[in-house]
């Protein structure tokens, strides 16, 4: 077991704004309401992932990169479902299916043949973020060109599409030079570290901004 | 070696910079995007709000031109029609020696003259010229002072200086017409008033009021059980939405009815702000 002392002197901002996302998606689900699909549970996994069990690992076995390998697939998985299950009727979301497998065999083959729990699997996690944003335009194009007008200040996806863009463009340079950083944390770790912390922040924003548009 | 680290960091947080900044112009395309989209929007959702009034006045038009077409044609051909079977009617009566046919005759002209009342009534009513507070306050004047100095009552009339400036519509008018009529018709009939007292105010809903003094009063629970009368005129107050109440009070009666003005019925002037 982790002392809570230590659980709570890692606690982050955007931790805090994840679990304050949940309380407001469960508050809002115990009054009839929902936001997007299961996303008090994913909210809560997430919450459990990096406030627990990432530093359970790294309290245990002194480093925790494994635990953030899965939250990173994670996420990438559950904004595949979201994004598909918006762009679910439209003709080409066979495609969403295609690429996500794709990308999921990608990511079984990486493990399979570099499986090392004290790397960060960037390759996959990149190429997933990537793909999301792919859908994160075609949602902003779906919303300018092709849908009626609505308005997006109500929209879930929309708050979660921009954490999710913002999050990325801060920290695609750290990620695809992660392991120079890792090797010269004394250089340029407090970079990195701010760069992730407030993209996370955008991020975690993002979840908040969307949990708070549950709607009945 | 740690040169090239620097330099390596240097270009990186350029990068890690000149992400966002891309990012932004991405979001600035899509909300500049999108504001135009949402102005189309409204622009098209004001356009077809204004066709629509456009169209529901056009409709509002042809009925009302309609309504005034039938109110000319019954003055023009019934009412004088009625006229002139009134007058031969008058004038055969004279020819007569037939007692029981002179009084036939007579109730023909009665019911000629009870005709042309009623119908100058419907078509007061009907035409849109007349369709504002101002117009039916000053029939009904006319009609309680015919009525009452015809039975002999003392009576007032009083009504505001903003009751000009409501619309009302034709329904509205002949109903409330028609239950202060009733209302007069009791009080001269049943209640046995000396001195009757109209006052009309509009602030904001039309209130008009009906005082009177000297008279026995009523108990409106015993009369809604003798007759139909009273149950007729809150029938039409319901019907129109507004409201009747009654009071007795130590020297008479005092009835209200009140009617709900919308602030879309108020002249431009007029329109009354609600804080």
């Amino acid at each position: 077991m982790v002392p809570i002392e230590t659980l709570l002197s890692k606690l982050n901002l955007y931790d805090i704004i994840n679990i304050l996302s949940f309380l407001v998606v469960f508050y809002f689900y115990l009054n009839g309401k929902k936001s997007l699909p299961y996303f008090g549970l994913f909210l809560f996994i997430l919450i459990f992932l990096e406030v627990y069990l990432q530093v359970y690992w790294s309290y245990t076995y002194k480093y925790n990169i494994f635990i953030y390998n899965i939250i990173s697939k994670y996420t990438i998985v559950y904004y595949t479902l979201v994004y598909y299950n918006y762009f679910r009727n439209k003709p080409w979301s066979g495609w969403i299916q295609g690429l996500f497998f794709s990308w999921l065999v990608i990511c079984v083959f990486m493990n399979s043949y570099e499986f090392d729990t004290i790397k960060f699997d960037k390759l996959s996690y990149i190429g997933g973020l990537i793909f999301i944003s792919g859908l994160i335009f075609m949602y902003f194009y779906d919303i300018i060109y092709i849908k009626q007008y609505k308005n997006i200040m109500n929209d879930s996806l929309f708050y979660l599409s921009v954490g999710i863009i913002i999050f990325f463009a801060a920290n695609f340079p750290i990620l695809v030079f992660v392991d120079l950083f890792i090797t010269n944390a004394k250089k340029g770790g407090p970079v990195y570290s701010n760069f992730i912390q407030l993209g996370n922040i955008f991020l975690s924003l993002g979840y908040l901004g969307a949990s708070l548009c549950s709607k009945k | 070696m740690f040169e090239e680290v620097d330099n390596f960091i240097f270009w990186l947080i350029v990068t890690a910079f000149t992400m966002p900044l891309l990012l932004l112009s991405v979001l600035i395309w899509f909300f500049l995007s999108y504001q135009k989209k949402k102005y189309q929007y409204e622009v098209e959702k004001k356009d077809t709000q204004l066709r629509e009034q456009s169209f529901i006045i056009e409709q509002q038009n042809v009925i009302q031109a309609e309504r005034n077409r039938i109110a000319t044609e019954m003055h023009d051909e019934l009412g004088a029609g009625l006229t002139v079977i009134k007058y031969i009617s008058d004038s055969v009566v004279y020819k007569l020696t037939d007692e029981q046919v002179r009084e036939d005759i007579n109730k023909i002209a009665q019911y000629s003259t009870s005709l042309v009342r009623n119908m100058s009534e419907i078509i007061w009513a009907m035409n849109s010229r007349f369709d504002n507070v101002e117009g039916l306050i000053g029939y009904i004047r006319r009609y309680a002072a015919e009525f009452l100095e015809d039975h002999h009552i003392e009576h007032y009339f009083k009504a505001d200086d903003l009751i000009g400036t409501i619309n009302i519509s034709g329904e509205k008018r002949r109903n409330i017409y028609l239950v202060i009529k009733e209302l007069l018709h009791n009080a001269v009939k049943h209640s046995g008033a000396q001195k009757i007292q109209i006052e009309a105010t509009s602030s904001p809903d039309l209130v008009i009021r009906i005082v009177e003094t000297g008279g026995q009063g009523f108990i409106p629970e015993n009369m809604e059980k003798e007759g139909n009368g009273l149950y007729n005129i809150q029938k039409r107050m319901s019907q129109i939405g507004g409201k009747l109440h009654f009071h007795q009070t130590p020297t008479g009666m005092e009835i209200s009815i009140m009617l709900p003005i919308p602030n879309e019925d108020l002249t431009k002037n007029d329109q009354i702000i609600y804080a």
